[in-house]
């Protein structure tokens, strides 16, 4: 076999080979158009910004999608959860409880999804429509007159955290040990992707720098109080790399790390991608798949929550329409990254490059100035682009 | 296959426009878009300044209505390395960091339509000035043309309602207030009820509202969608001219109609076209000359009635209305 069929061969295997694909020529096109203003810090760093909370949901409705569900609800309940975290938050409940708050909100309605579905054997697509409209109702309700919740209008001080230096120092240790144990396991596994063994080492080479930080800064005084402003760990500044990057890349990154494990690595993640494949064959094997799409409905909802959340953190804001359209631009994401509408095959390192993908095409519309009422269009043509080249390249195998 | 990749890449670079301009570029990011007839003649008064000066512009919105995406808009525009940029403001926190951040690069900004509701006080969103409505003297407006009209037939305004369609707008929030402050001393009840958009639902929760509080005989509008809605329940309910006293807020050939008919007394405009066409005209002076106002300017609220609708509806069908 030639090299250049093996490469093939082992891309065509790769879900998220097509959504690469997709995001290198559009990447290449806008680079060229604009060389003075797409390479630039401001450029890169408005894409990840602002695809880091729609890039949190879509993991999610990939889990979902994988096993064979949809949610049209996320942008609901992102809505109605961050409204929860923030007028808990502005009614003087510690921070760290109110974003429970909020957690607790997006697994409840997901939840209730999820129940909703094994229930009454009615398809997602027709659930999740419902609860789309009934969650949206908790925030137009909650919120009447036209308002917007701000936390300025509650609090001049941004809410801080304070924690002793040895649990975060602990919690460090803790995660690098935890993906180190992970690597140690992944080469066992037959089918390892690409794309995981350089995610995970990615995660290890961060998560010991991390660790290696916290031990120079908290070992002189272990027992000492460190201050944490809550937005700006969620969604601040980073001022480690020059630009406007924010914080919000790294959980995005983070928990995409989290769940590509958990999806390629554990019992879960096979029963996730069997429940969607075929139902009946993956009852048969003894998996509950009704656990496993409720299951999968909890998360969507919590990621949802934790999005919002995130969000909030960079806005300080809850507005009555937060989240609106939200489900349908994730979708598409998740679908670009190439994770089937049918179930049963898909990617989350996909659906990350396919939320990068429409958060660049948006940035790119504007440095090539694309006339006003063209703009949404443009956008639509190109992401019709990407998924041919998508396809295109699935098809080599 | 290679080939094919080629021609298409090819194709969409010929496609992409030429680089290294030096024409001033300015970008507008606001809450609302092409997608709502009211920002179409922002749009054009926008655009027929930006030929008037020869400098590029660019609108970055939602279609419809987003605050979220404000912020997102802005770092593409700083990205973009625009000379200035145009924003409404129905949330100053959510594009706070944006702002300052496009502030720190000397990028000049201009508030327009909406105006920041800090404006004046310590934490003002660095700005220039404000060039729009006032909102609070519109909604008086309306509410002291509705008295005026109801004395004039000799009936007694017994109770208002306010419909809001765009929750979360402190635009909207400051026509209600003043709205309120006219009606409520009176002893007159101000209800506000949560519409949308969409012409044919709003209509539907019109006449709901209606059914369950039959002796309101007053009603103030917020946009040409909500008002069609408002007509089209008073169309299929046969109300006639006089029944419920009418005031709306932004124009639409449609209102007109009605304000010709005698259904609605008043439209409060702003004036969208002058709010494009002055943000260009000073985003420009401000690069080229250094120039900037030292107070905001008032658009509105501008009164249309049955004295002057007729010239409007000329203009109107130019887009400059």
């Amino acid at each position: 076999m030639k090299t250049t069929d093996a490469i093939r061969n082992r891309l065509a295997r790769s879900p998220e080979a097509g959504a690469a694909a997709g995001f290198s020529s559009i990447f290449l096109i806008f680079a060229l158009a604009t060389p003075n203003t797409f390479l630039t810090n401001s450029a890169i760093s408005s894409i990840l910004n602002s695809q880091a909370v729609p890039g949190i949901v879509a993991i999610g409705i990939t889990l979902l999608m994988i096993s064979g569900e949809f949610d049209l609800s996320v942008g609901s309940i992102l809505g109605a959860s961050s409204l929860a975290f923030l007028y808990a938050a502005v009614n003087g409940i510690h921070i760290l409880i109110a974003a429970s708050f909020g957690l607790l909100a997006g697994c409840l309605l997901g939840l209730f999804n999820g129940l909703l579905l094994i229930w009454t054997g009615i398809p997602s697509f027709i659930v999740t429509l419902g609860t789309m409209l009934v969650y949206r109702a908790i925030s137009l309700t909650a919120i009447s007159g036209g308002r917007i919740i701000r936390y300025a209008d509650y609090s001049r001080e941004p809410p801080i955290l304070e924690i002793p230096g040895i649990t975060i120092l602990v919690a460090v240790l803790a995660l690098f040990v935890i993906l180190l144990w992970t690597a140690k396991d992944i080469r066992k596994t037959p089918d390892r992707s690409l794309s995981t063994q350089i995610l995970l080492a990615f995660a290890l080479l961060f998560s010991a720098y991390l660790t290696l930080e916290a031990i120079i800064a908290i070992i002189p005084q272990p027992f000492a109080f460190v201050t944490i402003d809550f937005f700006s760990m969620l969604n601040g500044r980073l001022d480690i790399v020059p630009g406007n990057y924010r914080a919000s890349i790294l959980w995005w990154t983070g928990l995409t790390t989290v769940f590509v494990l958990i999806l390629t690595q554990t019992r879960f993640g096979n029963a996730i991608f069997a429940t969607g494949g075929n139902a009946q064959a993956a009852r048969l094997q003894g998996i509950n798949i009704n656990r496993v799409r409720v299951t999968n409905f909890v998360i969507s909802g919590f990621l949802a929550a934790v999005a919002g959340i995130i969000q909030v953190a960079r806005l300080k804001s809850v507005d009555p329409l937060r989240g609106t359209g939200m489900e349908l631009e994730v979708i598409a994401a998740v679908v670009i990254g190439g994770t089937l509408l049918t179930g049963g095959y898909g990617s989350l390192i996909g659906s990350a490059i396919g939320t990068a993908l429409t958060g660049m095409l948006r940035t790119g519309m504007v440095l090539i100035q694309v006339p006003t009422n063209a703009f949404r269009g443009a956008i639509g043509a190109i992401m019709i682009v990407a998924v041919i080249i998508n396809n295109l390249v699935r098809k080599e195998r | 296959m290679q080939r094919r990749f080629l021609l298409g890449f090819l194709l969409l670079l010929f496609l992409s426009p030429a680089t290294a301009q030096e024409r001033y570029k300015f970008a507008f990011v606001t809450h609302g878009g092409p997608g709502n007839p009211f920002w179409n003649v922002v749009i054009k008064g926008m655009e027929d300044a930006a030929k008037r000066y020869d400098v590029d512009v660019q609108w970055l919105s939602n279609t419809t209505f987003s605050i979220e995406d404000m912020p997102n808009f802005l770092d593409d525009a700083v990205a973009n390395k625009v000379n200035g940029i145009g924003i409404t403001c129905p949330d100053p926190e959510a594009i706070r960091e944006s702002v300052e951040q496009a502030r720190e690069r000397g990028i000049p900004i201009i508030v327009l339509n909406t105006a920041d509701p800090n404006a004046g006080g310590p934490d003002a969103l660095p700005t220039e000035f404000y060039v729009g409505a006032s909102e609070f003297l519109g909604g008086q407006s309306n509410a002291k043309a509705i008295l005026a009209e109801a004395q004039k037939r000799g009936t007694k305004i017994q109770r208002a309602v306010y419909p809001i369609q765009e929750l979360g707008h402190s635009g909207l929030e400051a026509r209600f207030a003043g709205f309120k402050s006219i009606l409520e001393p009176a002893g007159i009840t101000v209800d506000g009820l949560t519409i949308s958009n969409n012409v044919e639902q709003s209509a539907g929760l019109l006449k709901d509202y209606f059914l369950g509080h039959p002796q309101t005989n007053a009603i103030a509008t917020l946009g040409p969608l909500p008002a069609d809605a408002y007509y089209l329940f008073s169309e299929e309910e046969g109300k006639q001219p006089g029944d419920i006293f009418h005031a709306t807020h932004d124009t639409s050939p449609v209102i007109f109609e009605h304000i010709k008919t005698g259904y609605t007394i008043q439209a409060v405009d702003q004036q969208p076209y002058l709010q494009g066409y002055l943000t260009v005209s000073f985003l420009y002076l401000n690069n080229a000359y250094g120039l900037t106002l030292s107070q905001d300017i008032l658009t509105g609220p501008f009164s249309i009635n049955a004295s002057n609708v007729d010239r409007i509806v000329e203009l109107m069908a130019k887009g400059y209305r």
